[in-house]
């Protein structure tokens, strides 16, 4: 076995790890890891089925002036236009004379699928004498009123089709604004090219030659005036979101990963000495992630953003069973066989426990946990295997000769023994008082725990949000049917507990886009009239000339027509004419979608108070959902205390029963379930005390560190039993176990504190310091406890 | 001549070493401030204008003459063109009301509602000191022509939209305003000359509130 350089396996698994690592995809998309039936997760996955461009980019420009955003937005678009291979279209806000040669298909679909009764109104205007008076009244208008914008728009609308008056009710009033009010802050939207947008790996190489091209453009424009230097340029949008998550989710993973592997090395280092068991050690490890992450691909196909942490967890839980058993292979000086035949069943039934309670997350609402759980109880599965059958024979041989080195010793200095019975009610009732004075513990009421931290793209979003008049708390909202004329009963339906939830003043604004989904009724209502209005073109345009309009000045009259035509001949074909021309699909596409054989419409609303569900459930049913970050927040917290009360209370029943089985004895039951009672007020007193907090995420790390509790009391109990109550040799014995595992276990956690997802990090936190406390208190104090309550009675050991 | 523009551009160049950049501002300041210096102490004015629309809808530009009065102290306007006058804006306080006599209607419109700046800049007076100028322009350039200096200016803010620039024209003489142009994005202009400039002209209280009589409200 010694015959192979440990160094070279070490190399090859260390290789086929970081294959392994390499391999692993994950999913972006947060959605995924939450409760599908929560209407705000519907929203958000119904939100990025139909009218999310993966492809999209968002480029935002901050300035001191307007002109400074203008320059610089325009030679931005300048500047991306001349890059076919990176950017297929670029969309800005259009300039009015844009608006005339490109609104009038917009505008002439949004007359032809409107009411009839409007179309006729306009229609009214065109036939003749009254096209004459209206192009009359219009240059009248142009020529002595106060000249402002009215007066811009009349001279390239004289007839009047951008007035739509009634016919866009809501929409008219929260215009989709590229620019702020005072001009300070513009965006453009950038149209990728040449990449699988849907693979964030994909994505992000995209991204990367975007912003290379991005800041040569950058670095010239700077250097062109001084002026230039304070305009802040921000990436924002599906495909920066993307890379920017998948990027940190494979970031987490390999640094918790490396992270572990070194601070695990370092401890074995301090507590053996030897450097050659510990390559093999790291070496099984490393092997157990390999076979954990095939399967788990396997199994699951891409992860999501919380397994990014199941690495780190799994190392620091498996090194335990190798260090079992190097240490077991000091003592016994055995074979393999002999090694698993001793130490084989506490390992496996350690592992099967362990598991168990990873499994248990499978009953919390989070799909994105049960997936984190699973694959660490398969992990841990695999490695006991791992460690049983490939490193016992290696602990074996480097221990056949070795004298077992005395090493750390685990004293308690006589300050445990004085202590531990004043800690004993100290704790408990400081806890108690600080839970009734300062605060009760709960949990955050924000959507922050899913979130990737100091995300750059997520800062650019959110400047956007607050810039563009009308966006800032505005919740998209998906309404969805099968059939046109189901998602219009739909949206009618939607409509109308819009109206009920604003006169009970729990919304404050809301937009439906009714007149830009296509309404094939009213289209065929107005296909005749339409028709006989186009046969009067030439006229009406000879009328526009007449009063002194240019070519300009009739083009937008001339586009209307021209679009007429065509959903004439598109109604030949098919059931609903669609608008034609960039802007009008642009505006469209933009509220209306037709995938999947699923018909959507996107609106927004205002609530009140965002974070009250309240309005939630008075807007939504199975067909209108809500993309509400705000109120997904609240409604987890509601979930998770209902999955605590479900899943935590009956756990923590079980394993009660279990414990008094296991124990057969009412003092060792009291010391077990104290410790874990007073390892709880510590967790609790620090979430007080200090910066720690609980959220929808790291509460999910309770039942964790309510199993980790109970393992090494079990362990602590029954060595205590064993020895007869001597503290010092069971210290010295398990005691030196249970510190290697505490503390490897809290660095597999611990090394979580770096990602990128404020909730896996704040897990890892969490659980790092929870079976730190819960190992510090069964090797230190449990003890000194489990004698007092056996004081002046014969030990279960020596009875 | 060719043989004669490399020595041009050699003294172009030498000029511009003596024209650095900070130089030049404070050069175009100086102009603006003393500009604004002939607004100080005025409460009132009242400006006969001549207004040419050129515009790219239009097949030919459109002129028309107008007059303007602007009373400082109470932050009021009346603005009128045609003789009888055709179209009136008043803003007593804090509306708008325009009025269109041929057809007997009107419309109150809030502030900030379809109006552009290219108006705006009359109907909310002139800028009256440095700071406030500075506030609402920035000097792209200040160029001499015949008698007067072309003060060009991009504005700011929001009213900047659709506004490519602006350009005040100064007398050279004592730098009083002789007209206002302002350049459109969209490639049409509005020119308008003070045909004449009466300052603090009395501006009584019944010429911003004139009679709606037989008038209709309407959205014009």
């Amino acid at each position: 076995m010694t015959r192979i350089h440990p160094i070279i396996i070490m190399a090859i698994v260390c290789s086929l790890a970081a294959f392994s690592l390499m391999r692993v995809k994950f999913s972006a998309s947060l959605y995924e890891m939450l409760p599908e039936d929560l209407p705000e997760v519907q929203g958000m996955d119904r939100l990025n089925r139909y009218f999310s461009r993966d492809g999209q980019l968002i480029v935002t420009v901050k300035a001191e002036e307007s002109f400074l955003a203008e320059e610089a937005i325009e030679s931005l678009a300048d500047h991306f236009r001349n890059e076919p291979e990176l950017v297929a279209e670029v969309f800005q806000e259009l300039s009015i004379s844009e608006l005339v040669t490109e609104g009038g298909g917009l505008l002439s679909w949004l007359w032809f699928n409107g009411p009839p009764d409007d179309l006729e109104k306009l229609l009214s205007k065109l036939r003749a004498p009254q096209s004459g008076e209206k192009i009359g009244e219009a240059m009248a208008s142009i020529q002595s009123a106060f000249f402002d914008q009215d007066v811009i728009v009349t001279s390239y609308d004289p007839l009047g089709f951008s007035d739509l008056g009634t016919l866009l009710g809501d929409e008219a009033s929260n215009p989709d604004s590229m620019i702020s009010a005072d001009g300070t802050f513009q965006i453009i939207y950038l149209e990728g090219a040449g990449v699988d947008f849907s693979d964030y790996r994909e994505a992000a190489v995209w991204l990367k030659k975007l912003k290379t091209s991005f800041r040569a453009w950058e670095e010239e424009w700077k250097k062109s005036s001084s002026d230039h230097k304070n305009v802040i340029i921000g990436l924002t949008g599906t495909p920066a979101f993307m890379a920017e998550v998948g990027a940190e989710m494979e970031r987490d993973m390999t640094v918790s990963v490396i992270m572990t592997m070194v601070l695990i090395s370092l401890l074995f280092w301090v507590m053996h000495r030897r450097t050659r068991p510990l390559s093999w050690l790291i070496s099984a490890v490393l092997l157990t992630l390999v076979i954990t992450l095939t399967f788990g691909g396997f199994l699951f196909g891409d992860l999501s953003i919380m397994s990014a942490g199941f690495a780190a967890i799994l190392m620091g839980l498996a090194v335990d069973y190798g260090i079992v058993l190097y240490r077991e292979a000091m003592d016994t000086k055995g074979d393999a066989k002999a090694l698993r035949r001793s130490v084989g069943p506490g390992i496996i039934w350690a592992a099967a426990t362990t598991a168990v309670v990873f499994l248990s997350l499978n009953f919390s609402s989070l799909p994105g946990l049960s997936e984190m759980g699973n694959l660490v109880a398969i992990g841990i599965a695999v490695g006991a295997l791992v460690m049983l059958y490939l490193f016992a024979p290696v602990a074996v041989e480097f221990n056949k000769d070795v004298i077992k080195p005395r090493g750390l010793q685990l004293e308690g200095m006589g300050v445990t023994r004085r202590l531990a019975g004043a800690l004993a009610i100290i704790i408990p009732l400081f806890t108690i008082g600080s839970m009734l004075l300062k605060e009760m513990p709960g949990l955050e009421a924000n959507f922050h725990p899913f979130r990737i931290r100091e995300s750059p793209s997520m800062i650019a979003w959110q400047t956007l949000q607050h810039e563009l008049a009308g966006r800032e708390n505005s919740i998209p909202t998906v309404i969805t049917g099968k059939t046109l004329p189901e998602l219009n009963a739909n949206i009618e339906a939607a409509s109308a507990r819009i109206k009920a939830a604003y006169d009970e003043e729990l919304l404050t604004d809301s937009v439906l886009p009714t007149s830009f989904i296509p309404a094939p009724e009213n289209q065929a209502a107005n296909h005749i009239a339409i028709k006989a209005i186009v046969n009067e073109e030439a006229r009406i345009l000879s009328e526009i000339s007449a009063a002194g309009f240019s070519e300009d000045g009739a083009k937008l009259t001339e586009t209307v027509f021209a679009s007429w035509r065509h959903h004439l001949e598109q109604l030949n074909s098919n059931t609903f004419a669609k608008p034609e021309g960039k802007l009008a699909e642009w505006s469209v596409n933009r509220l209306f979608s037709e995938k999947e054989g699923v018909f959507a419409a996107l609106g927004t609303v205002k609530p009140a108070r965002p974070e009250d569900r309240t309005w939630v459930k008075a807007i939504c049913d199975d067909n209108t959902v809500v993309a509400s970050l705000s109120s997904l927040g609240t409604a987890l917290n509601e979930r998770i205390k209902g999955d605590l009360v479900r899943v935590f209370l009956p756990m923590m029943a079980m394993l009660s029963i279990m414990l008094a089985i296991v124990f057969r004895s009412w003092r060792d039951l009291v010391a077990g379930l104290f410790c874990l009672l007073f390892s709880g007020c510590l967790i609790v007193l620090l979430t007080i005390w200090t910066p720690m907090s609980w959220n929808s995420f790291n509460v999910c790390g309770l039942p964790l560190l309510f199993g980790t509790g109970l393992d090494f009391s079990i362990h602590m109990i029954f060595a205590l039993r064993r020895n007869g109550g001597n503290v010092t040799e069971a210290r010295h014995g398990i005691g030196k176990a249970l510190v290697f595992c505490g503390t490897s276990s809290a660095i597999g956690f611990g090394s979580l504190a770096t990602a990128s997802a404020h909730g896996l990090a704040s897990l890892g936190i969490v659980c790092a310091v929870g079976v730190l406390v819960n190992m510090i208190v069964a090797v230190w104090l449990l003890p000194r406890w489990w004698v007092w309550l056996h004081a002046g009675k014969a030990h279960p050991a020596t009875t | 001549m060719a043989h004669l523009l490399p020595l041009r551009l050699v003294s172009l160049a030498l000029l511009s070493l003596f024209l650095s950049p900070s130089a030049f501002a404070a050069d175009n300041l100086d102009i603006v401030k003393r500009w604004l210096a002939t607004n100080s102490g005025i409460k009132s004015l009242q400006i006969d204008f001549t207004q040419t629309r050129t515009m790219r809808s239009l097949k030919v530009p459109i002129r028309q003459t107008g007059t303007l009065w602007l009373d400082h102290a109470n932050s009021r306007f009346r603005w009128q063109v045609g003789d009888p006058p055709q179209t009136i804006v008043v803003k007593p306080h804090r509306d708008l009301i325009i009025i269109r006599t041929p057809m007997k209607k009107y419309e109150k419109r809030s502030p900030g509602t379809g109006d552009t700046p290219a108006m705006a800049a009359l109907a909310k007076g002139f800028p009256r000191t440095l700071e406030e100028f500075q506030r609402k322009y920035r000097v792209l350039q200040v160029e001499p022509r015949d008698n007067t200096h072309r003060i060009v200016a991009a504005p700011l803010g929001a009213d900047a939209r659709g506004v490519q620039t602006f350009t005040y024209v100064v007398e050279s003489r004592n730098f009083r305003l002789v007209g206002i142009e302002i350049d459109l994005k969209d490639g049409s202009s509005v020119e308008t000359v003070f045909n004449k400039v009466v300052p603090n002209a009395p501006v009584p209280l019944s010429l911003f509130q004139p009679s709606l009589e037989g008038y209709r409200e309407t959205t014009f």
